[in-house]
This record gives C-alpha cells, structure tokens and sequence, in this order.
C-alpha cells in the first residue's frame, strides 16, 4: 500500500479543493486517510481519540489547503499537521504509563523457544517503551516503519538534513533497546 | 572494537543501513553483552516493522466530510448574522438619512398622528376597524413587503457568491 501521488495529480487536485470542490476534498481524504489513520493511531493509543484526531487532521488540511504554497509535497505537509496535532493532544492528556522496569522485572530477553508468546511480550513492553520516547522520535518510529514511506519524506516534515533523521532513528531504537 | 563502538552501529546494522564489518562481527563473536544487545536490537526492529497498521472506519470519509459541512454551515450562520445586522443597520441608516432630508419636524408629527389613528383603530371593534382604515394603506403595506423581499433576494445573492472560494 502506496501513498505516493504523482505532482500533476497533486496540483489538480489540490486546484479543485480549492475552488470549492467536496468530491475532490473527499478524494483527497481517500487518498491520505490510510496513511494519516496509521500514523495517528501510532502515536495515540486511545481508539476514540485517535479516531477523533484523525478527523481533526483533515479539517486542518481543509481551513489550510488556499494557503498551501506547494513549496512541499502534499503528503509532507499532511505529515506536518498529524504531527502537530498529536502532539497538540499529548499536551493536553495525561503522561503515558511508564514502563515498569523495578526490580521485580527482567530486562527482555529475545524470545527462544516460545516465540509467540515473546512476540506478544515483546510487543507490549515495546508500546510501552515507544510512548516514553521523545515526540520527534516518537513520530520517527511511528511513520518510518509504514510501506512507502522513505527517509527523505520523514526529513522533509520535520526540517532536517537525512543524515539527522536516520540519527534519530538509530538512537530512538537504542532508547527502546535499552528500556525493553 | 570496544562495546561502545559497537553500541554506536548496532541498530544501523541490523536495519541494513550499515554492512557488519568483520571486526564487528568478531567483537559480537567474542562478547556476549554485545551479542545481546544485537539480539534484542533485531528484535526491536522485527517488532517495529511487524507493528499493526490501523485501517480507518469504514465511514471516515462521510465523517469528515460530514465535519467539515457543519463547519461551513457555523461559518456561514456567522456570515450571516453580521450581514444582516449590516443590512439592517443600513436600512435605518438610509431610513433616518431621508427623514432627515425631508422636514423633520413634520416627519415626526406625521407618524406620532399615524401612531395615534392606528392606535384609535384598533381600540375599535373589527367592523369598525376595517371601515376606518384609509385606502392608501395597503398599497404602502404592500410597497414596504416587497422592498423587504427585494432586499432579502439581494443579501442571499451576495451572501452565496463567496462561497465558493471560501475556505
């Protein structure tokens, strides 16, 4: 699954949303509400809320669209507003529950020979683990591991070189290595 | 390699960003801290490539779209509510302009005596009432509801005219 339009198909499209157009907004929603939905749900454990912001996200990209420049591709600054407004929302709600790491607690261990049930401890302390990250490398881990998205999309959304992305990628992952 | 050095490159090896170098490899041979750490790392990244991508409810769209129409209905009621205090701000404006215009003084004393004969009508019984009415009162009446129409058919015109390029 693929998000990618090509530039024609962008500008007309954002041409038509502009002039008023709701079939061609909802054509728009259709095209980026996968992608929007999977990162947001990432980032936001709360279905409901997710399912809200989600929403939030596109009537953002609604009031915006007559004054996107196009200096970006549509799907960068998309990016941009999920990203603001997830964490618009985190401000708001209460801090994650951390994840309990007392002594009580063996640090993970790679699963051996029970392997589902490793994968399923692995994927909780994980989720855990990604909501204690910082919010740029939260949204790192959130997007990067999408089918289509590339690094240079994530470093454009964010403002920085790729080299820096990849960076914090890599430490983001060390992070969660180390908390698991 | 010392463990640190290989702390600084596990997770680009094993997200195939970096080619393990032998020396890499001999250090993860020869340390079993490291080549735990190498384990979980690839766990790490196993788990966050399997994570599960949420699909959107079937409804999304009608949902957004449905958000984004009462939206435009609130902006538009916004809209209209400062038009129609223009407008009326206006109609009394250009109403006090021409009695002003005209002599006011006698203006004044026209509708306190239009007041006081409306006033004696209606203290009369309805056969009476409909007696007393002067004729020319119903094609004033008349006049007046259709210049109310006529301004209500232009404000609606020129309150939808926008709307298209409206964000």
């Amino acid at each position: 699954m693929t998000w990618r339009m090509t530039d024609l198909d962008e500008r007309a499209l954002i041409e038509r949303c502009r002039a008023g157009d709701d079939d061609a907004f909802s054509e728009l929603v259709d095209r980026y509400k996968n992608l929007v939905y999977a990162v947001v749900t990432r980032l936001v454990a709360d279905r409901a809320e997710a399912d809200d912001l989600a929403q939030e996200v596109f009537l953002k990209v609604h009031r915006g669209l007559p004054y996107f420049r196009g200096d970006a591709r549509l799907s960068t600054w998309i990016y941009r507003i999920v990203s603001n407004v997830c964490f618009e929302a985190r401000g708001r709600s209460r801090p994650e529950t951390p994840l309990d790491r007392g002594p009580d607690r063996p640090a993970f261990e790679p699963p051996s020979i029970d392997a589902s049930f490793g994968d399923l401890e692995l994927r909780d302390r994980l989720e855990k683990a990604i909501a204690q990250l910082p919010d740029r490398e939260r949204l790192l881990v959130a997007a990067h591991y999408l089918e289509g998205v590339q690094y240079e999309a994530l470093a454009e959304t964010l403002g920085i070189p790729l080299g820096t992305v990849k960076t914090h990628l890599y430490r983001a992952k060390r992070r969660l290595r180390e908390l698991l | 390699m010392t463990c640190a050095e290989f702390d600084d490159i596990v997770e680009a090896i094993v997200a195939g960003d970096v080619v393990e170098s032998d020396a890499a490899r001999a250090h993860r041979a020869a340390c079993a801290r490291c080549a735990a750490a190498f384990a979980v790392a690839e766990a790490v990244e196993r788990a966050l490539a399997a994570r599960p991508v949420a699909a959107p409810p079937a409804r999304f769209n009608a949902m957004v779209m449905g958000r984004i129409r009462s939206e435009r209905w609130r902006a538009d009621q916004q809209v209209d509510r400062v038009f129609n205090i223009a407008v009326t701000a206006g109609v009394i404006g250009i109403v006090l302009g021409g009695l002003a215009l005209l002599n006011l003084a006698s203006v004044t004393t026209t509708i306190v005596s239009m007041a006081s004969m409306t006033a004696d009508a209606l203290s009369r019984p309805p056969a009476a009432r409909a007696e007393s009415l002067p004729m020319w009162i119903y094609p004033l009446a008349g006049a007046l509801l259709a210049a109310s129409a006529l301004i209500w058919r232009w404000a609606e015109g020129a309150r939808q005219q926008p709307e298209r390029v409206r964000p």
